[in-house]
């Protein structure tokens, strides 16, 4: 279970997040969701320990990022997106990186299997497609275990198919007891697949559980309407 | 860590950059080579001249004593020893003549004109030892300084024993055409080329800290459960190990390019030192070339040191160059024998980045023993790595945070 209390952070005088408290049940999945360039992907950097948040904030399991950083990471895994991959290094590289790094025991063969990247397991990085490259992040998360996952914007660049195989995996997972963090703007997918939704908002989250409502008109009414207000 | 370390060798070995490092240490190594590849062997045909020129001084040097009158004892016994030192050039030139006739004869049958000149050498140490060392005439040897001294007399006579015993012929180290071992041997004693060998060092340095902030890859380094210094080292070791790699696979290749142009060579060819300032020792070309790479491989640690230290202050590929440079440029003589770093000189790293002063004692500048030196190295090297500990302990990110 992670539990966020009270986090702020500010690029200089520009606010992002601001007294942000929230806990994520392990077992569930949640969708994160706001706007670019309002705070999403700097929410999960803070998650992460890549921006700074200060001691007491952030708690993984009981586990303080300030106090016990190395067993806070070993149970999260987040890579922001696929550009951050070795471009020069195979899927297999990476995977087996990963595998090692986590002391994890998940079968690389099955997980390639699961995500069927087999036809590409042992090519470069800088040779597949977008989309490809996404599998090879998502297969990342699987073979690394960890019981967080941040995830951001993993749909980007895949086709219907691949959605709904992704959203397959993530409920699998959750499933599983893991605790998903994911930011999307694919709203009909965050629908489908989220227990709670975190609309961003003016540096707040707005939590709401997920009843099966119109998650597009929620985007609308927050985001949008506000936009039509100052219009 | 075994991981990390795998991943970052790969990684790195993977960039162009490598491949550029290896062209450019080829490229240092073979320079010489290429610049001299149609010239003739001229190094024993030089060496004849500098006999000659010699007897030519010591036939005005006898004709002006024997024109002083009344000749005192002093005159007289320079007269004999002008005379006795003409007598062993003459043979010398004589035999040496043939050889350089007959290159054949030359590499089959050296010890005639080593045996000549071991009597000479001996001669000459006698003169030295007994306070005549200003009358003698001392011939110039192709590639080697000029030594008057009782010591540098003493070293050539271990150099000619050896010559004898051995049957090799004399190599002047400045010549055109030098087999691989000995052509090797001169590249890696001079100081210009080592030092521009860790300058090209330095670059491969200064690509592996700096790769992920180029290439935008740093975000899963830092979100490792792992140690952060423990991922420092890993990357300290990978990029050390391929810069020692590179610069091994560049120096067979060097050996392997001019031993097909000149021959191999010998490593058992003897180089003369004196290790304590008094008495003389044999280094074949095989043992100071194996104390040459250890010293070096030190000295790539420890640049790989400092661009690792660096990189947790700045990702910006010119200060890392800027660093690594400075360090390089401390280790340049005429730094290093300044009044001002005179009293510390011994205790810094740079004082022992050429490894061909060292291993031959013929440093100019203050130096600890071979040990000492081995261990200012290890020290600086240990203590920049301490001081990424440190760093890392209050800021586990790095430059970034």
């Amino acid at each position: 279970m992670l539990e966020v209390s009270h986090l702020n952070f500010a690029f200089g005088k520009q606010g992002l997040l601001s007294d942000l408290s929230f806990t994520l049940a392990a077992g569930s999945i949640t969708g994160l969701v706001a706007p670019n360039g309002t705070g999403k992907t700097t929410l999960l950097r803070c998650l992460c320990g890549l921006l700074p948040s200060g001691p007491g904030v952030l708690h993984l399991n009981g586990i303080d990022l300030y106090r016990k950083r190395t067993a806070y990471l070993a149970q999260l895994f987040f890579l922001e997106n696929s550009t951050q991959l070795y471009a020069d290094l195979t899927v297999a590289d990476h995977l087996k990186y990963v595998r090692k790094m986590w002391h994890s025991s998940v079968s690389i063969q099955d997980t390639v299997g699961e995500l069927e990247v087999a036809g590409y397991y042992r090519k470069r990085i800088r040779d597949l497609s977008l989309g490809m490259k996404q599998h090879a992040l998502l297969a990342m998360y699987l073979v690394a275990d960890p019981q967080l996952l941040l995830i951001d914007e993993p749909l980007n660049g895949l086709d219907p198919t691949s959605i709904q195989q992704f959203e397959r995996i993530f409920t699998q997972l959750k499933a599983a007891g893991k605790t998903l963090l994911v930011s999307s703007h694919q709203m009909d997918s965050v629908g489908r697949v989220s227990d709670d939704v975190f609309f961003l908002k003016d540096q707040h989250i707005l939590a709401e559980p997920n009843t099966g409502q119109d998650m597009m008109a929620e985007y609308s009414r927050i985001f949008l309407g506000q936009e039509a207000a100052h219009g | 860590m075994v991981s990390q370390f795998g991943l970052d060798f790969k990684r790195l070995a993977r960039t162009s950059t490598t491949v550029v490092i290896y062209l450019a240490f080829g490229l240092l190594l073979l320079t010489s080579f290429f610049m001299k590849i149609h010239d003739d062997n001229y190094g024993p045909g030089l060496q004849l001249g500098h006999y000659t020129a010699t007897m030519g001084s010591l036939d005005k040097a006898i004709d002006r004593l024997e024109k002083v009158k009344p000749k005192t004892k002093q005159v007289k016994a320079e007269l004999k020893s002008k005379t006795t030192q003409k007598t062993l050039i003459d043979e010398i030139n004589l035999a040496d003549t043939q050889l350089v006739a007959s290159p054949v004869l030359s590499a089959q049958d050296p010890d005639p004109v080593n045996r000549l000149l071991l009597k000479l050498a001996r001669f000459q140490v006698k003169e030295t030892a007994a306070g005549r060392g200003a009358w003698l005439e001392l011939y110039r040897v192709e590639g080697e300084p000029t030594d008057s001294s009782l010591l540098g007399r003493k070293k050539a006579v271990l150099l000619y024993q050896t010559l004898l015993k051995r049957h090799r012929s004399q190599l002047f180290f400045n010549a055109a055409r030098l087999p691989a071992a000995s052509y090797l041997t001169a590249q890696l004693r001079s100081g210009q080329t080592t030092l521009l060998l860790l300058a090209v060092v330095v670059l491969l340095v200064a690509e592996s800290f700096t790769l992920d902030q180029r290439k935008h890859t740093t975000a899963l380094q830092q979100t490792l459960p792992h140690e952060p210094f423990g991922v420092l080292v890993a990357r300290v070791g990978a990029t050390f190990v391929l810069a020692v790699l590179v610069l091994a696979a560049a120096l067979a290749t060097v050996f392997v390019i001019v031993g097909l142009h000149d021959g191999w060579g010998n490593w058992a060819y003897p180089l003369i030192y004196s290790p304590n300032g008094r008495t003389a020792a044999v280094l074949t070309l095989g043992r100071f070339a194996a104390g040459w790479g250890g010293l070096i491989v030190l000295a790539v640690l420890l640049l790989t040191a400092l661009g690792a230290l660096v990189s947790l202050y700045t990702a910006k590929m010119g200060l890392h160059l800027a660093s690594g440079v400075a360090v390089i440029l401390l280790a340049v003589p005429v730094v290093l024998t300044a009044a001002v770093v005179r009293p510390v000189v011994r205790f810094l790293p740079s004082a022992y980045l050429q490894p061909a002063p060292m291993l031959l004692h013929e440093a100019s500048w203050p130096q600890l023993p071979l040990g000492g030196g081995l261990a200012v190295l290890l020290g600086w090297t240990v203590g920049l790595l301490g001081l990424g500990w440190l760093r890392l302990k209050w800021h586990p990110r790095g430059q970034n945070q």
